[in-house]
């Protein structure tokens, strides 16, 4: 439990090095942004872009602006007056859970956009948990209880082909066969329709349950393909041991066998394999909000990137490693609970 | 056949079992495939032809006329002598006087080897009037050079005569009376656009596509199916099979490489306005430049499809484009009539765009078939790098152990509790293309992200194999450790090393089309399949989303697929037969 914190140290110190080595300066960028794309030179470019850099204590050392970030420090100019600042504002940062406004909208704290995103990203996110794994298990099982048969030969075929797809091209073709230019099931955009404020409480309920199937179907189908196959290759393994053996020697009913004996023991690996679908989770949510308009956290990361925020960049990824080292945490948890030969003493 | 007993090694044993699955080798082959369109996509798709038997009016034409001023100022610069030239320039001129003579010259040069190229021999009459005109110019200006100042004056006089003459008689003619008329000159654009790297990979994939054919004679003539000689002859194959690539792309620099520039946009005008008259011209069979915009095709289907038909006017005939008739003025929006140009096929012909086009009506095909070239080498350079770096980091901490491995392994916490995709993404964003490429940038980041998964697994064969005997006795003996390294424990660790690197690609391709999806990826006009499926996100361009999709996820499937069947295959437990 105690480890999250050094390496969340190391994370947020090795996001903050990353963006601040790569070539481009937001500074160029927001002023080139607001002033229509054109950069002339000889008129206040420079001044603004200083102006620009003071107001986001841009120009500070590297290592200040990193203090900045962590806190509990306020580091721009109506921050703390140890760095120079009006004092009116003296504490700030992650450790005064305060992520500093967006550059482009002045008045919008991150933290509070941040939050009405994750409002979002989260629930679909664990829809999407819930389902892999609601989904993955029977199928690997199903498949590994007569391995090389023809249904495991098709379902392996099937959840390979699925685990190929790149995650965008999949959004784009549910978007085809569903919606209006196929099918024409399902709404393909956004999280609600444009009247969707004016409708009762069950309606709007149903609304939001239709525009989340697709971006829900295209979270689960990758982590769903990896972990039925290794809940495949586990259990077979299982199944293959001398103790299933025994199992079946003193006439123990198939069901009992699969179902008690070998069951349990390829749960093991599984479970800690939740540690590895969080992060494919979090990746895969960019690109799917980004497909389908969905406004949360993968798309809020997006629009900082499109804008050179570095405020939004840096709250967003130190949110979804802390997110990851959580569901490390939660696996190891599980881990314990699922194998009692292992304790954290 | 030898009757000499024989055993079979582990990688005979490998090969055996992976020459035992008709998927492995169905993915490898649709792999060497798509590797080929890449590698000759410009044999495949372009706008220059193989060989080109033209008359190029214009250019000639430009050459016939500006032969004279040329020589009028070669001549003004030798009356004016090199102190007076000198003392009129200004502070930030680049040429002085001898540089300035030597323009002249080259271009007196290039422009009477562009008016032989098309003159017909006996039209230049006995004495070779161009012949004799470029002797007389580089003698001046030798002269001149060597401060013998009349003679050069009076050569560059003879030279000007001869260029007026040259300007008056031999204006570029079209009829064929009077013996003057100018004849094709043939060409090869399309060779000569080759860079030598490019054909050293198409010589080296002409190998590996006939691999199947030659291995076998090879093996029996050389060989004659003796299993310890064609063991110790696979190093032989390969270093040979990269030799000749190597020679033949070193001749190539020399011979052919940037012998002769060629504007394929000016070409494909010309002949549409008959400044150029191509005799015969072959094309590729798909007769576009991968940046070839043609706005009037703009978002056209794939044309074998009914709705891709268009009448003479550029009116869709059928589909959701047909143009809507205002019912009370009868007013037709305009329509773009089809630029049918050079080569190309006709309107409605199914082949014209098999795959559909995009915004600005550029061919997705042969986008497609360029685009490979990014996509296919950005998964496989940033798996080997990859590789490289998570082997060496992993062998490190396996076999110093200690403090060592303590500190490189909390390290592969750190980096392997990462969002990798968000890593990636942030970095490509922030890096500005105009100092690093783009793609470059992304090969790095992918590697520097992702090399944790070969690290660990790295590490615990390492762990496994230091402590076993052959490793002992080679410390034992005195081996130094690098050797133990590389030596004794590496080529052991090797199966699960490429298997993981083999999935790598697989994940750099998917990752690298992803961020060109989502926009930080290569920049046009240059392709990859990603960026090709961003073109456009309407449900109505369903085939700029569909064909690019499908390529990369055919390809990632076929490098899982090989992945899968070399795991199977290096697995120790695996049944020998």
């Amino acid at each position: 439990m105690l480890w999250i914190v050094p390496t969340m140290f190391g994370i947020t110190l090795l996001v903050f090095t990353a963006i601040r080595l790569a070539p481009g300066d937001p500074a160029t960028v927001m002023i080139g942004i607001s002033s229509g794309g054109e950069m002339r030179e000889g008129e206040d470019v420079q001044a603004r872009i200083d102006a620009f850099r003071y107001e986001h204590a841009l120009d500070k050392s590297i290592l200040v602006q990193y203090l900045g970030f962590i806190g509990p420090f306020n580091v721009t100019p109506d921050g703390h007056p140890w760095f120079g600042g009006s004092g009116a504002d003296p504490w700030g940062g992650l450790l005064a859970l305060d992520l500093g406004q967006e550059f482009q909208r002045k008045s919008m704290p991150i933290a509070e956009e941040l939050a009405r995103r994750l409002k979002v990203t989260v629930p679909l996110s664990l829809v999407s948990t819930l389902l892999i794994y609601l989904f993955a298990l029977p199928a690997g099982i199903y498949s590994a209880v007569r391995p090389g048969s023809r249904r495991d030969a098709v379902l392996t075929v099937a959840l390979f082909v699925l685990y190929s797809i790149p995650t965008f091209w999949a959004g784009l073709m549910l978007i085809l066969a569903f919606g209006a230019a196929g099918l024409d099931w399902l709404p393909v955009l956004g999280l609600h329709d444009k009247d969707a404020a004016d409708l009762g409480s069950w309606a709007y309920a149903w609304d939001t349950v239709l525009h989340c199937i697709l971006p829900i179907a295209a979270l689960t189908y990758g982590g769903l393909a990896y972990l039925s196959r290794q809940m495949r290759v586990g259990m077979i393994e299982v199944i293959r041991s001398d103790y299933i053996r025994t199992a079946r020697a003193k006439g123990l009913s198939e069901r009992v066998v699969v179902m008690k004996h070998a069951l349990r023991n390829s749960l093991i690996p599984v479970v800690t394999l939740f540690a590895s679908i969080l992060p494919l989770l979090i990746g895969g949510s960019l690109i799917v909000e980004v497909v389908f308009d969905v406004p949360g956290m993968g798309r809020y990361a997006f629009e900082g990137l499109i804008a050179r925020d570095y405020g939004i960049i840096m709250a967003t990824t130190t949110f979804s490693a802390l997110m990851t080292l959580v569901g490390i945490l939660l696996s190891d948890i599980a881990y314990a609970l699922v194998d009692p030969r292992i304790s954290y003493e | 056949m030898s009757e000499r007993a024989y055993s079979k090694d582990y990688w005979d044993l490998v090969l055996d079992q992976l020459g035992r699955r008709s998927l492995f080798k169905l993915a490898l082959a649709v792999l060497a495939l798509l590797y080929g369109t890449a590698i000759y996509a410009p044999l495949l798709g372009s706008d220059r032809p193989y060989v080109l038997e033209a008359v190029n009016y214009e250019e000639y034409g430009v050459a016939q006329r500006t032969l004279y001023p040329v020589t009028l100022s070669v001549g003004r610069l030798i009356r004016q002598g090199r102190e007076e030239y000198e003392a009129g320039l200004p502070d930030d001129a680049t040429l002085d006087w001898d540089g300035a003579l030597a323009a002249e010259v080259d271009g007196a040069r290039h422009m009477t080897r562009t008016m032989r190229r098309f003159l017909p021999p006996a039209a230049m009459g006995e004495e070779d009037v161009l012949a004799a005109y470029l002797t007389r110019v580089e003698g001046a200006v030798a002269a001149a050079r060597s401060g013998e100042l009349g003679a050069a004056e009076a050569l560059a006089d003879e030279a000007k005569a001869l260029a007026k003459r040259i300007r008056t008689e031999y204006a570029a003619s079209r009829d064929a009376e009077d013996g003057r008329a100018l004849v094709p000159a043939t060409s090869h654009p399309l060779w000569t656009s080759i860079t030598a790297s490019e054909f050293f990979f198409m010589v080296l994939w002409a190998f590996v596509l006939a691999w199947p054919l030659w291995n076998r004679v090879v093996n029996r003539a050389v060989a004659r199916g003796d299993r310890e000689r064609v063991r110790a002859l696979r190093k032989k194959k390969l270093a040979l099979v990269l030799g000749v690539s190597a020679l033949a792309a070193g001749l190539w620099k020399v011979q052919v490489d940037g012998s002769m520039t060629f504007d394929a946009a000016t070409f494909k005008q010309g002949i549409s306005s008959g400044a150029i008259v191509a005799e015969r011209a072959v094309f590729p069979p798909v007769p576009y430049g991968f940046a070839e915009m043609n706005s009037g095709e703009n978002f056209r289907p794939p044309t074998w499809m009914a709705n891709a038909e268009i009448d003479t006017e550029g009116y869709y005939v059928r589909g959701p484009r047909v143009p809507k008739v205002d019912p009370v003025t009868g007013f037709r929006p305009p329509g773009a009539p089809v630029d049918e140009r050079h080569a190309e096929p006709l309107r409605n012909s199914e082949w014209r765009h098999a795959l559909g086009t995009d915004s600005v009506g550029r061919d997705l095909l042969v986008r497609m078939l360029w685009g490979g070239r990014v996509s296919l080498s950005v998964g496989l350079v940033s798996a080997v790098l990859l590789v490289l770096i998570g082997t060496t980091i992993g062998a490190c901490a396996g076999y110093f152990g200690g403090r060592v491995d303590l500190v490189l392994s909390r390290f592969m916490e750190v980096v392997l509790c990462f969002p990798a995709f968000f890593l990636i993404l942030m970095v490509v964003a922030f890096t500005d293309p105009s100092v690093v490429s783009p793609i470059i940038a992304i090969v790095v980041v992918i590697a520097c992200v992702r090399w944790t998964g070969v690290a660990r697994l790295t590490r615990g064969e390492f762990l496994r194999l230091r402590e076993q005997e052959f490793t002992l006795a080679a410390r034992a003996t005195g081996v130094p450790t690098h050797r133990i390294i590389f030596r004794h424990i590496l080529p052991n660790a090797i199966g699960p090393i490429l298997v993981a690197g083999a999935f790598s690609v697989a994940a750099g391709i998917l990752t690298e089309s992803a961020l060109s999806f989502l926009g930080f990826g290569v920049k046009h006009p240059i392709p990859s399949w990603g960026s090709l499926v961003n073109e456009s996100r309407s449900a109505e361009h369903w085939w700029i989303q569909l064909f690019p999709g499908l390529v990369i996820f055919v390809t990632v499937v076929c490098y899982n697929l090989v992945g899968e069947a070399i795991r199977d295959a290096v697995d120790p437990k695996m049944q020998v037969q």
